[in-house]
């Protein structure tokens, strides 16, 4: 069977996938199911499950180091896990990783675009992989250049941009294909508020439109606001799942915000309080001993 | 994805792979490398191309030994030197060559091209719609883009060298069906060459980039094998030239002169036929060559195994070259390290005096920049190539001070300023960290002193063992001991030099370049300087040696005053504390 058979039979296994999800038959886009990553000894996700739901924004939400990222991989089809299942649009994303990858738009916390480039070389070179119509593209493309204020550097090389300038066009790299699913890892580092409000605005009209986010983040405010249900992750563990509300009643804090749900959650309020003790009483000894 | 596309996506990693190879190379000067590539995209490729042309010249001027060899069989055995030790010396003549061609790659190939290898520039193809198979193809084209030129002239130059060879020889000894057959047999041979190569620099380079990525700052394993490249391959591009020039001298010296004795030579030729690599590919030319009245079928049967051996080792190293890029766009190796990394909680504060705490900053950069790496190791090696050169050199001036002597002092003036450039570029980046610091230049100053005290007289140490052969060596002994004390000295006047012209300011004077007019003016200025020291104290041993230690003395005691003017001590008497209330 040649390539052209192969991609018109993807392209109508892909439609009819996005039928039954606009029919409601596929409810859940991503399912993850007790996963277990390791890397040698350090056990990096440990019998992680969760569900994304169609136009839904979940949040994973944790410290550094918690296996935000691994999880995100995982899903990518980037690594594979050593047990559990995940599905992807009912696909299995290492052995139908393809069909995967032509509907995720993914943002790494670290911008891994190529940066020999200029934007307009790699969103040319994006419009060849994804084999995107020329001109619907260029209108997206003009629309988020804009709305991001990059359009000064369309022909700079990416190499010589600013981290927030490069995260931008990151974003904008993730978006022309207008994916069902967009993985953003801390998509916000770097960016400005101006921005940071605008990227917060497409991620909305992108659930709008049907679509989902997962969005992985340690700035517990930026989860608060955005997020519509949140995964805690500590160890590479689910600690806790839900809305806000109702992480606040496992916490048995209604009306807390974020910070003191996930403190209490991740038994880690009583050791804040007690390094925020132990800082004052140092200060307060270093200011008896220099009045001394 | 058919191969033809994915080979045309391959030039965007390559391109991005120089670049990641252009950026860690340039060290704390990227930049100034980022601002260069800016304004003309195709500077960041220019070390690559020279890369290139200069290995394909080195492939190119190797294939005179086949060429020779083949000319040598055909003479030495018509003039009735036994075929047994003609087919003995143009084996390993021929064999050396064809073991010549994957050291030369991977000489050659190690400082610049393991960029190409690294998972860097194909971690985001990973999450674009293509499969890993795919990834994995696009990473052996970049590699085949980076490698091209020095591939083809693999593949062609052993040929179209047997046919060169055949042609000039216009033996009538040469038959047809020979001729035939010797070209055939170099084609094979080159082909086999072409894809065990490449599949060999690939497995080398791919573990070296896994190992380069895993690196972290002060690593030893890492630290070693930077400095270890470095030094292999400034001795190998130095020793080139004389590698060559010795193989196509004495290689056709060999041949008539047979050592051993015929039965011995066949035993080892025939047991060297069948070794895979290099031997029956060099064996089985070498035979062929002789002509078929004196062929040995023996060797001819153990070539021939040997070359199918050759061929199966060749898949199975392709296969193994294809599996170590199954991983090149996963990200596992960063992510064992980052883990690995929350393991170690060994913390520690080392409060050291500002001179200890520049110098070791210098060394941990220094061991981490190939540039600076070269700056710093090219005054140990220079003068030994300088030395080398001397042999048999003339002696100069009434007192009888050898040329050699003058030329590795001439070596010395270009080794200090090689020196200082290295020492003043380690300063080049992280201007907004370190101008933030209360430092005194004094302190910077005197923690590149010792690198002065060790780097130039230890080179010019290093030259003793190399003279030995040559005429004069005591006068020379004597003479490098005498200068050993003003090398040093002649090493800091001329940074002093340096601090004046580039870094003179209103209050005060600073290592970094600030005034960067007339810049080639003032390294020109930076050579002769030295160089003129150096020539001022050769003539002085023209009169009396002791003139020597006595110009070392003054020489001492002005750069003492100079160097505490320039950089005088901190004045703790201006010094403020805060005090509360």
């Amino acid at each position: 069977m040649d390539d052209t058979v192969l991609s018109g039979l993807a392209k109508i296994e892909s439609d009819l996938i996005m039928d039954d999800k606009m029919n409601g038959k596929i409810e859940n886009l991503v399912s993850v199911k007790d996963i277990t990553k390791t890397f040698g000894p350090v056990i990096a996700v440990d019998g992680l499950s969760f569900e994304v739901k169609k136009g839904e924004i979940f949040g994973l939400l944790g410290p550094n180091g918690a296996g935000k990222t691994t999880t995100i991989k995982l899903i990518l089809g980037l690594l594979e896990p050593d047990k559990g299942d995940i599905s992807v649009f009912d696909l299995h994303p290492g052995k139908d990783e393809i069909k995967v990858k032509e509907r995720i738009g993914y943002v790494s916390e670290e911008p891994l675009i190529f940066k020999s480039m200029s934007p307009k070389q790699l969103f040319n070179f994006i419009a060849s992989i994804r084999n995107l119509k020329e001109e619907e593209t260029l209108e997206k493309l003009q629309y988020y250049l804009e709305s991001l204020e990059a359009e000064e550097y369309y022909e700079k090389l990416i190499a010589t941009l600013s981290r927030g300038t490069k995260q931008k066009i990151q974003v904008i790299a993730s978006l022309l294909h207008e994916p069902d699913l967009l993985i953003l890892d801390e998509p916000l580092t770097g960016l400005d508020a101006k921005s940071s409000k605008v990227v917060k605005e497409i991620i909305e009209l992108h659930t709008e439109r049907g679509g989902s986010v997962i969005f992985s983040t340690h700035i517990l405010e930026i989860a608060e606001e955005i997020c519509d249900r949140i995964c805690i992750i500590d160890h590479g563990k689910s600690i806790a799942m839900g809305t806000v509300e109702e992480l606040s009643k496992m916490a048995d804090k209604a009306g807390a915000n974020l910070e003191d749900i996930f403190l209490k959650l991740t038994h880690e309020d009583e050791s804040v309080n007690r390094i925020i003790s132990n800082l004052r009483k140092m200060k307060r000894n270093n200011h008896s001993g220099a009045s001394k | 994805m058919k191969n033809s596309e994915l080979y045309k996506y391959s030039k965007k990693t390559y391109n991005e792979a120089i670049l990641h190879t252009g950026m860690n190379t340039a060290g704390s000067s990227q930049a100034k490398f980022l601002e260069r590539v800016e304004k003309d995209k195709n500077s960041a490729k220019a070390p690559a191309i020279i890369l290139k042309a200069i290995t394909v010249l080195y492939i190119a001027i190797m294939t005179l030994v086949p060429v020779v060899s083949l000319l040598q069989i055909a003479t030495v055995s018509a003039a009735g030197v036994s075929p047994q030790w003609v087919n003995f010396v143009g084996g390993l003549s021929m064999s050396g060559f064809l073991l010549f061609l994957p050291v030369i790659l991977l000489i050659f190939s190690v400082m610049f091209t393991w960029g190409l290898m690294s998972g860097g520039p194909y971690e985001w193809l990973g999450t674009l719609p293509f499969s890993r198979r795919d990834v994995q193809k696009i990473g052996m084209f970049t590699f085949i883009r980076g490698m091209n030129l020095q591939l083809i002239a693999i593949g062609l130059l052993l040929p179209v060298g047997i046919i060169i060879g055949v042609l000039i020889q216009n033996n009538p000894s040469f038959s047809v069906p020979t001729i035939i057959l010797l070209i055939f047999s170099s084609i094979v041979i080159s082909i086999i060459n072409v894809i065990f190569i490449l599949s060999l620099v690939v497995i080398v380079l791919r573990k070296m980039a896994i190992l380069m990525e895993g690196s972290e700052i002060g690593d030893k394993k890492t630290t070693f094998f930077r400095i270890f490249s470095v030094v292999v391959y400034l001795m190998a591009t130095m020793l080139m030239s004389i590698l060559i020039r010795f193989a196509m001298e004495k290689i056709p010296q060999l041949y008539p002169l047979q050592s051993i004795g015929d039965g011995t030579t066949n035993i080892i030729s025939i047991i060297l036929s069948f070794i895979p690599f290099p031997f029956a590919g060099g064996f089985l030319l070498s035979n062929i060559a002789l002509g078929f009245e004196s062929i040995s079928v023996i060797v001819l049967v153990g070539s021939i195994i040997g070359l199918l051996l050759y061929s199966v080792i060749t898949y199975f190293m392709y296969n193994k070259a294809i599996d170590m890029l199954k991983g090149i766009s996963s990200t596992e190796i960063k992510d064992v390290k980052i883990k690995d990394e929350e393991q170690l909680q060994n913390y520690e504060i080392v409060n050291s005096s500002p001179v200890k705490a520049f110098i070791r900053r210098d060394l941990s950069l220094i061991t981490r920049e190939m540039q600076l790496i070269i700056f710093m190791i090219m005054p140990l090696m220079i003068p030994i190539f300088g030395a080398i050169g001397t042999i048999d050199a003339d002696y100069f001036g009434t007192g009888g001070i050898s040329i050699g002597f003058i030329i590795i002092m001439f070596y010395v003036a270009l080794t200090t300023v090689m020196l200082i450039m290295g020492l003043t570029y380690v300063d080049a980046g992280g201007e907004t960290i370190t101008s933030s610091l209360p430092i005194i230049e004094r302190d910077k100053f005197k923690s590149k002193l010792p690198y002065f005290f060790i780097n130039i007289p230890l080179g010019l140490l290093l030259t003793i063992p190399v003279m030995i052969n040559q005429g004069g060596f005591l006068d020379n002994v004597i003479l490098i001991l005498i200068f050993l004390p003003a090398v040093p000295l002649i090493g800091i006047s001329t940074l002093l030099l340096k601090v004046v012209m580039f870094g003179k300011l209103r209050y005060k004077n600073v290592l970094d370049e600030i005034n960067n007019s007339n810049k080639t003016v003032k390294y020109i200025t930076l050579f002769l300087f030295p160089a003129s020291l150096l020539v001022g104290l050769i003539l002085l041993t023209q009169i009396e040696l002791y003139l020597v230690g006595v110009a070392e003395a003054i020489l001492l005691v002005i750069l003492i005053f100079v160097a505490n003017k320039m950089f005088p001590k901190a004045d703790k008497s201006k010094e403020t504390t805060l005090t509360s209330g």
